[in-house]
């Protein structure tokens, strides 16, 4: 155990120690989204230590322009938390502290979210360990499954059943549409369509990271699926421009049957759309099976910190029992530690167990290049998508994305050394 | 916008006066209507619950009128007030620099004679051409090095930076328009040059320095990618940089009700010293322009 107290007493109400001598300010960046999450967290490290974390909210979409030029101006932050699909980028261009001896070393390290151990894994050493967990399903409208006769306590299971249930809440008419996607949000569909490969025995990427495997039947079949609902007026016709501006509206609109999303919507939902009666699914395989991307923070050390010691003490005590239960599971946010994973607020929410399984069974693509494939708006990811789902060329698109994947996989990683 | 004198007409001339006066109103209306209708949507969406105005398809009147989206900024982070006050002090200590050393510059571009002036002049100039994202970089590095990185001081510098070639331009040509005899006479009756500066021709030339001011306010007020780069402290985010902020959620979903809200409260202090001010604002553009 590192760390100059035990982290059982870490959460210990304390009086609030205002910068007693030798006491280190941590300067932690987050995505300003993830704020309602680590707000409480930094509150209560500070209420019960002698070390200080500064929270510094970053808008989501320039994180890494601002990361980047702290960086290379010399003055990084001390901790940061990103998107766990980031971190491979990142630790090639040599950008984050090796954790590898720290992590290790924690008696929990085999029960931390299996995705984000791996995504954190870079040529065997370490650069980050689990913040935030977030699996994507499939939320439905109870409401809307009443009215169209469906019973709301039996979802989806099968790709069938999704398109049969999209046509009859589709029917009702009066602007309810049976499905929804952001059908020009590359991270969006990364999220909640690649699940619906993964399900059906088929994957966008080898294990290992360094080839692409578009060209299957699964794919296309998937693309053909969603193509199907378009064609047929199933999905609203606005789904073709949303770069995912309207992600969640969509469905909070009440006139959505059915739509990929993830935990983070549940207690949206619960605060702001009392009204909505809505249920969570997984996200189903062709006939039979399931899958989840599992995506959320990885926290770490960027190079150049000047306190990587109190930093780790930081990232350390956010993954004690207390912080993951008393902390992110009352508020409504999965633990990222699976012997954690039911607590005493889980089972007062059976949706979050959902979630939770999800999430530990769930994948996510590892790739140094995952931002050039994956989330960029011009990418080769979100044009296979467009092309297929849209224009109906599924052949052509998956082709040409394969070979688009195949030569951007080729190139070294990004700021590599 | 004039009409033209028409050719004789059986109307009488005042009927057609009135006529043409009616068209002329009516386009004018039909044109501001264009011009208000967005900013109308943005107000009128910002007064809806959170929930009717992510509603799609979107709708123009609300069910009723709440000042949730509001509430919402209100309660972000540090507190409205605070991210106003830091917009509002950056904004404040741009304009005092720009006049200021834009005063001077002009006054000197104008009225001094000295070897390589008009080099040095369409030299600074040349800077309005540097992308200023092509030199984030640099400019971080020297804030650190003179220890104003991350305060609202040295943001207010690189702002000043930025305006000064336009303003030191506009102050110039004011100066040019001010006729030699004014300066003569006040020099025979034995003022000094900075005498001659701040009483005698200051008075003239306050448009352009209303202009410059303006435009130092405008720039400084809504400018983001300096204010996220060069501040760390979440606590000293200027009102873009907290807009944003506020406005996003995972995979670029948008709160429109925020969004809207948000917008209102930046654009009111914008629309209000412009209508304050235009007057000096007009003219001190056009200064110099016609000799």
């Amino acid at each position: 155990m590192l760390g100059r107290r035990s982290v059982t007493t870490a959460l210990a109400a304390g009086m609030l120690v205002s910068g007693a001598a030798g006491a280190k300010t941590i300067d932690f960046w987050i995505r300003a989204y993830n704020a309602g999450l680590a707000e409480p967290l930094v509150k209560a490290y500070n209420a019960s230590h002698t070390d200080q974390v500064k929270l510094n909210l970053v808008p989501n979409d320039q994180f890494v322009t601002k990361l980047g030029t702290a960086i290379a101006g010399g003055n990084p932050p001390d901790v940061i938390a990103i998107d766990l699909i980031y971190v491979p980028s990142f630790a090639a261009a040599g950008q984050m502290e090796n954790l590898t001896a720290q992590a290790k070393k924690l008696p929990f390290f085999n029960q931390l979210s299996p995705s984000h151990v791996r995504l954190a894994t870079y040529q065997n050493q370490v650069y980050a360990v689990p913040f935030s967990a977030e699996g994507s399903v499939l939320y439905y409208n109870k409401g809307l499954f009443r009215q169209a006769g469906l019973d709301p306590n039996k979802p989806p299971r099968t790709w069938t059943e999704v398109y049969n249930a999209a046509k009859k809440i589709t029917a009702l008419g009066n602007g309810v549409k049976g499905f929804y996607f952001s059908g020009a949000c590359a991270g969006c569909n990364a999220f909640t369509f690649m699940p619906l490969i993964w399900a059906s025995g088929g994957d966008v990427l080898s294990r290992d990271g360094q080839s692409a495997t578009l060209n299957t039947k699964a794919v296309k079949d998937a693309l053909g699926f969603y193509r199907r609902m378009w064609t047929e007026g199933l999905v609203p016709s606005g789904a073709q421009t949303d770069n995912g501006a309207n992600f969640i509206n969509a469905f909070t609109s009440g006139k959505i049957g059915m739509t990929g999303s993830g935990a983070f919507a549940i207690s949206l939902l619960k605060s702001k759309f009392k009204n909505i009666d809505f249920g969570i699914a997984y996200l189903p395989g062709q006939t039979s099976g399931w899958s989840s991307f599992a995506g959320g923070d990885s926290i770490g050390i960027p190079k150049g910190s000047k306190n990587v010691k109190e930093a780790w003490d930081f990232i350390q005590w956010t993954l004690s029992p207390q912080v993951q239960t008393e902390i992110l599971a009352k508020n409504d946010t999965i633990p990222v530690r699976a012997d954690l994973a039911q607590n005493k607020y889980s089972k007062t929410e059976p949706r979050f167990v959902t979630t939770s399984t999800a999430m530990a069974k769930g994948r996510t693509p590892y790739s140094v290049h995952y931002n050039e494939l994956f989330n960029d708006a011009n990418g080769p990811w979100l044009s296979m998508f467009q092309r297929a789902v849209f224009k109906g060329e599924i052949d052509q698109a998956v082709t040409e994305a394969q070979s688009r994947f195949t030569q951007i996989l080729s190139t070294p990683a990004p700021g590599a050394r | 916008m004039r009409a033209h004198p028409l050719p004789a007409h059986p109307l009488p001339r005042r009927r057609r006066a009135a006529t043409v006066n009616t068209l002329y109103y009516a386009l004018c209306v039909l044109l501001v209507a264009v011009f208000l209708f967005p900013i109308l949507w943005s107000a009128l969406t910002s007064l809806k619950p959170p929930s009717e105005a992510a509603a799609t398809p979107p709708t123009l009147w609300p069910s009723h009128l709440v000042l949730d989206n509001y509430a919402t900024l209100a309660g972000y982070g540090a507190g409205l007030v605070r991210y106003v006050g830091n917009s509002l002090l950056v904004a404040v200590i741009t304009i005092v620099l720009t006049s200021i050393l834009s005063l001077l510059g002009g006054y000197g571009f104008s009225r001094f004679q000295f070897v390589g002036r008009n080099v040095l002049f369409v030299v600074m100039l040349a800077t309005l051409m540097i992308p200023f994202q092509s030199i984030l970089t640099p400019l971080y590095l020297i804030l650190r090095a003179i220890h104003l990185q991350d305060t609202l001081l040295g943001l207010a510098l690189v702002y000043t930076t930025f305006q000064l070639p336009f303003a030191i331009f506009v102050m110039r040509n004011s100066f040019d328009s001010v006729p030699r005899e004014i300066e003569e006479a006040a020099l025979i009756d034995g003022c000094s040059s900075v005498t001659l500066l701040t009483r005698v021709m200051f008075p003239v030339v306050l448009p352009g320095v209303v202009t410059v001011a303006l435009f130092a306010f405008f720039g400084s007020w809504n400018e983001f990618l300096a204010a996220l780069i060069f501040l760390n402290d979440s606590d000293k985010y200027t009102l873009p940089v907290m807009l944003l902020n506020v406005q996003s959620g995972l995979y670029g979903s948008v709160d429109w009700g925020a969004v809207q809200a948000g917008m209102m409260l930046s654009m009111l202090p914008c629309i209000a010293l412009f209508l304050f001010l235009q007057r000096y604002y007009l003219s001190g553009l056009t200064q110099g322009a016609v000799k």
